[in-house]
């Protein structure tokens, strides 16, 4: 398991981690969200021991990540980084070996992830002469190919078509399976929502939410949808209800703690005759914008 | 990961992705030719050079024309004697090209006028000085009926024999010259591979490569690994340029290498190599503080 404890790092006047605090599980997928200039990027960073935090600690398995851990991590970049003139081939069998991995074994490994993402018939080729897409294919397999235990993905799905998505999505949810504990940011929440069983929502270098999809939107109002008649302003001058949405589907209201639904309904009957009545589950996008609201 | 090895793979890479390019190829065939046309070149241009052609004009002058040979093959000295009819035929033979030296001399104890298209060699210079003082000498004691026999030891003994506190060190001027051109080849070596040893590095950390190194490999070992790499692409390259060289200057004798440079050799590269290695870690250092193209969060 990775324990990241009461992280804080400053780049001058910018206070970039301010006490983050977050775990992955063995086998766990765990989504980090959090808008541009949150902390993703550092956090992971912290992890990877590519900077060092000004306080907290980084923690595997119970022990502080050292040299030896590390080498048992992959890591991916936000910003994609290997060498454009060199064949990716012998590229992802490079970065086996400086993971440990011996030479032929290393080979075989940057055989068999290079055909997993379909760049098998490629091999040979310069990373410079693959599609933006594809480069970052060569990147995950760069971060998978020594078998890590930990997985480190900033932003993975960036820039990526919607089948890269999936077979990328499918590669996570293997490793996962494996037992491969897995950390990763992205800006598309929905796909967060898809594959993660946890997620960790940073705010300004600090963690705001953390938590199963469950447990998140226990903290936060309930989304109730209605339909009465043609009536759609009813429900304006409720107390403690917003209306988030009004349209031909009816209204979607959001209940403050302590509201009672059965009043709502009364209401609803009272200005007609009520044909939709239910709450809805909130998305992550839903949970996200309301978290990150003033 | 034993500590050795990521510096071993870091520098295997390095060398390995060099000699894969074509510019490493070209670079290394480029300085090996510019050595060897700069060893062999100014040989067959010397080879090539004719030998001094010296006209004779007047009595005393063509009596020198033995004593000029003797004295021109001692010195390893070229030259061509020739004896033009007249004094106007001699310089109008040096205004053509024919002639480069025009030598006038009408009787031993008269001074030997010398004429020439613009400057006279030092060489032939005291060659043509030699020879008329010698040939006057022979005249001088002719006249008195001294055998020359009895005044030549005398002139040829040392009048004054010199004892320095401090000789200068045998083949002083050859390890000089060693010492320049080790000077010379540090400063090239360090032009050009110190200065690919600091660009790699900074390539390497504006291309973001440097990130997913350094969440494997620390930084130490990733400096060290790409200064060996680089460096010993480089000095390979070198090698082979000096090999080129020493194997062109062995079949054309360009220049003739003191046995005292060849002792020297191991103490030169020792040093050579510690400087190129202390200031290509110093060059790598500088391209390590490149700003990265961007900071992200």
């Amino acid at each position: 398991m990775l324990e990241v404890l009461d992280v804080r790092h400053r780049f001058g006047d910018l206070l970039a981690l301010d006490g983050v605090t977050l775990e992955v599980g063995e086998g766990e997928l765990v989504g980090l969200v959090g808008r541009n200039g949150a902390g993703k990027t550092t956090a992971m960073r912290a992890i990877m021991g590519i900077l060092r935090p000004d306080t907290g600690e980084v923690r595997w398995q119970g022990n502080p990540v050292g040299e030896r851990e590390r080498l048992r991590f992959g890591y991916m970049p936000e910003e994609r980084g290997l060498y454009a003139q060199m064949r990716i081939g012998d590229q992802v069998a490079y970065f086996a070996r400086l993971h440990g991995v011996e030479k032929r074994a290393a080979a075989r490994a940057a055989t068999h992830w290079l055909a997993r993402l379909g760049l098998g018939e490629r091999a040979q080729d310069q990373l410079v002469m693959l599609s933006h897409g594809n480069q970052q294919r060569v990147q995950l397999a760069v971060a998978v190919a020594h078998d890590p235990l930990l997985l480190v993905l900033d932003e993975p799905f960036a820039g990526l078509d919607p089948e890269a998505v999936d077979s990328l999505s499918e590669v996570l949810r293997l490793q996962g399976a494996a037992g491969r504990s897995i950390l990763f940011s992205s800006h598309q929440l929905e796909l967060v929502e898809r594959i993660c069983r946890r997620v960790v929502v940073l705010d300004a270098g600090r963690v705001i939410a953390a938590g199963t999809l469950a447990e998140l939107r226990e903290r936060f109002p309930a989304q109730l949808r209605v339909r009465v008649g043609s009536a759609t302003d009813w429900a304006s001058a409720l107390d403690g209800v917003r209306v988030l949405q009004s349209d031909e589907d009816g209204v979607l209201l959001l209940l403050d703690p302590g509201v009672d639904s059965q009043a709502i309904l009364r209401a609803a009957q009272r200005a007609g005759p009520v044909e939709r009545f239910a709450f809805e589950s909130a998305g992550l996008i839903d949970l996200y914008r309301q978290m990150i609201s003033p | 990961m034993n500590r050795t090895r990521a510096v071993r793979l870091v520098a295997g890479r390095e060398i390995t992705e060099r000699l894969r390019g074509r510019t490493t190829r070209l670079v290394t065939v480029v300085t090996a030719m510019l050595v060897v046309g700069a060893i062999t070149i100014p040989g067959l241009i010397e080879e090539s050079s004719r030998p001094t052609r010296i006209g004779l004009v007047g009595p005393a002058a063509r009596s020198l024309a033995p004593t000029l040979q003797r004295g021109a093959r001692a010195a390893k000295v070229e030259i061509s004697l020739t004896e033009p009819a007249s004094e106007a035929q001699g310089r109008a033979e040096l205004r053509s090209g024919e002639l480069d030296v025009l030598l006038n001399l009408a009787a031993p104890s008269q001074t030997a006028e010398v004429e020439v298209e613009q400057t006279l060699s030092p060489t032939i210079g005291a060659l043509l000085s030699a020879t008329v003082e010698q040939t006057r000498l022979d005249a001088v004691l002719a006249e008195a009926r001294v055998p020359a026999s009895k005044v030549l030891p005398a002139l040829a003994a040392r009048p004054i024999a010199v004892a320095a506190l401090k000789p200068p060190a045998p083949n002083e001027d050859a390890r000089i010259v060693a010492a320049i051109a080790a000077g010379l080849l540090m400063y090239v070596s360090l032009m050009l591979y110190g200065t690919a040893v600091a660009t790699g590095v900074a390539q390497e950390k504006t291309s973001r490569t440097a990130e997913v190194l350094l969440a494997t490999v620390p930084p130490g070992r990733l400096l060290t690994g790409k200064v060996a790499g680089i460096g010993l692409t480089g000095l390979g390259q070198l090698a082979i340029a000096a090999g080129a060289g020493l194997i062109a200057n062995a079949v054309f004798q360009s220049a003739k290498i003191p046995a005292s440079v060849w002792a020297l050799l191991p103490a030169f590269l020792v040093f050579f190599l510690a400087g190129f290695v202390l200031y290509a870690f110093v060059l790598a250092a500088a391209g390590a503080l490149v700003s990265r193209r961007k900071s992200s969060r």
